[in-house]
């Protein structure tokens, strides 16, 4: 019996090559948005998502509230087909995420509005020496199994090195300019639901006073339906220095505001003449 | 001896039985190790075996070499008009395979995803049995099924076909403007597999079905790998100078004037501006 033991555990050490999808939560399909587009989906847009700012990122908010108000972009990146960094692509724009988990990455794919990857490393690796900043950061993961079944139900996960500029969400909630936020998630199904995702967002960085949680939720489509957004296919802003415009259907430039000045033309023949 | 080998048979049957309800698992076994990072060999010219641009010799319509060569002149005189990338605007089937940056394969029971690093084009190929469904929305990379097929029967499979339709205009074959007809109906049939001689060496035979080609374009792209990966992500939004206002090309100098791209071109119409500045 011991041999048969020992026999056994052999197979299964070839067997390792294979991916036992029946250690891993069953997360495919695709995930769409339950809550608000909001960073905090329980609290109303802008000033109202009350994010615990520094006095002096505070006062970036407000002011890309108000050039916001005054038909500018303030400070929202994305305005100008710059992708949503994490933590802000966990909102989950348009027709949802994907997630596909492998024993060594798991990779969350993202439709709207960039296409954006992400990749959660869940190999074992530790922080690497030097890594390329990017706006989905760099993830590392780990698996648990809370309950005990054998059977991997949480996916805690840490994310640094995100590149900048990116703001929480289209209000243009501030990160500190020294790039150095992390963010740590919890990734699992609702007990409950197991059509429903849920992430728990935590975040931390130099311009909040505490650390910022959020819970996002997300529900499953099994019957999936992907659709390509481009955010440059149906753009029309267009940036000429630090003023933001716009392309009219007709192929005109306009201004985005009352009295907005043009672009300076100097660099055209015909204008210096 | 004997009881030895009862023992084992015993052992095996158990084990066999085990392994009943690993059904589950995706065996990896089954399908070949394109893992890590594949980084184009060769040019970016759409044909890497002949020279860029005038070079490449497609085999277009009368009317469609016409396109091309207005899209070189235009080239030459500055303009991108006709170079959707230039725009920020995907690649596309079957462009992005010439993969301008790293690409990256992640290979499943019922679908292989193809990622490609630049603006992050992204395929789905579906290898779960399913048919051409009714409808479905066009994309730049189009709608894709494969099919995995094992060769050299060794119960391993080592090559994917792929046929691929429903791809979304504008697209060029490459940065020189080689047209596609403009009605979309492009088919791109592939064979992806590892090269026999190398396996760190992956080989995709592209073949094109067009109306704006006298016959099937075939290509041999080939991509090597790197197995200890670093991706870096190039967003073409972050630094993109080119402006584009009606059918003009202009660029933004770093300094932010608007700057013309070929001699004598005519500046924007400024009609909805209240004020024009001196």
């Amino acid at each position: 019996m011991a041999c048969a033991i020992a026999l056994t555990a052999t197979l299964s050490a070839a067997g390792a090559l294979a991916h036992d999808a029946s250690r891993y939560p069953d997360w495919k399909g695709q995930w769409v948005r339950k809550s608000a587009g909001t960073f905090d989906p329980g609290k109303p847009y802008g000033l109202g998502q009350r994010a615990p700012l520094t006095p002096e990122y505070q006062v970036v908010l407000e002011a890309s509230v108000a050039d916001q108000a005054a038909g500018g972009q303030g400070n929202n990146p994305m305005a100008g087909c710059i992708p949503p960094a994490m933590p802000r692509m966990m909102i989950v724009y348009g027709l949802g995420m994907e997630l596909v988990i492998t024993p060594e990455t798991t990779y969350v794919l993202m439709g709207e509005p960039m296409n954006q990857l992400r990749r959660i490393y869940t190999d074992g690796r530790d922080w690497p020496e030097s890594f390329e900043p990017t706006y989905s950061g760099y993830s590392i993961g780990r698996w648990e199994d809370q309950d005990g079944d054998g059977r991997h139900d949480v996916l805690v996960v840490e994310t640094r090195g995100i590149k900048g500029p990116h703001s929480y969400d289209s209000s243009g909630m501030p990160f500190h300019r020294d790039g150095k936020a992390v963010v740590k998630e919890r990734i699992y199904l609702d007990r409950a639901n197991p059509d429903i995702l849920v992430d728990e967002i935590t975040v931390f960085d130099n311009a909040l006073t505490q650390p910022w949680t959020v819970t996002r939720r997300y529900a499953r489509e099994r019957d999936t339906m992907w659709l390509e957004t481009i955010c440059g296919e149906d753009e029309h802003q267009v940036k000429i220095g630090n003023e933001d415009y716009f392309v009219s259907g007709d192929g005109f430039l306009m201004p985005t505001r009352k009295d907005q000045p043009p672009p300076d033309l100097r660099h055209f023949e015909q204008v210096a003449k | 001896m004997l009881s030895r080998y009862s023992i084992g048979s015993g052992a095996l049957a158990a084990a066999l039985s085990m392994a009943v309800p690993g059904a589950l698992a995706f065996d990896e076994t089954k399908y070949p190790d394109w893992k890590g990072q594949w980084i184009r060999i060769g040019p970016g010219a759409y044909d890497p075996a002949r020279p860029g641009g005038k070079g490449q010799q497609p085999p277009l319509t009368a009317e469609y070499q016409a396109i091309w060569e207005a899209n070189r002149a235009e080239e030459a005189a500055g303009g991108q008009h006709y170079n959707p990338p230039a725009r920020c605007l995907p690649a596309g089937m079957p462009r992005m395979m010439v993969a301008y940056e790293p690409m990256e394969i992640i290979v499943t029971p019922d679908i292989t995803y193809v990622h490609v690093g630049l603006s992050n084009e992204f395929r789905r190929i579906y290898t779960d049995g399913r048919d051409w469904p009714e409808r479905y929305e066009p994309a730049f990379a189009g709608y894709s099924i494969g099919r995995w097929v094992d060769e050299d029967g060794d119960g391993r499979y080592d090559v994917l076909l792929v046929e691929t339709r429903g791809m979304k205009g504008p697209r060029v074959f490459e940065a020189s403007g080689i047209p596609f007809h403009e009605n979309n109906q492009t088919v791109v049939k592939e064979r992806i597999s590892l090269d026999k001689a190398n396996s760190n060496v992956l080989i995709d035979e592209i073949t094109t079905i067009d109306n704006a080609l006298t016959r099937p374009w075939t290509v041999t792209r080939k991509y090597r790998r790197e197995r200890n990966t670093n991706w870096v992500e190039f967003v073409c939004a972050e630094d993109n100078t080119y402006v584009f206002v009606g059918k003009e090309t202009y660029f933004v100098s770093a300094d932010g004037y608007l700057m013309p791209t070929k001699k004598d071109q005519p500046p924007p119409d400024l009609r909805y501006f209240n004020q024009s500045r001196k």
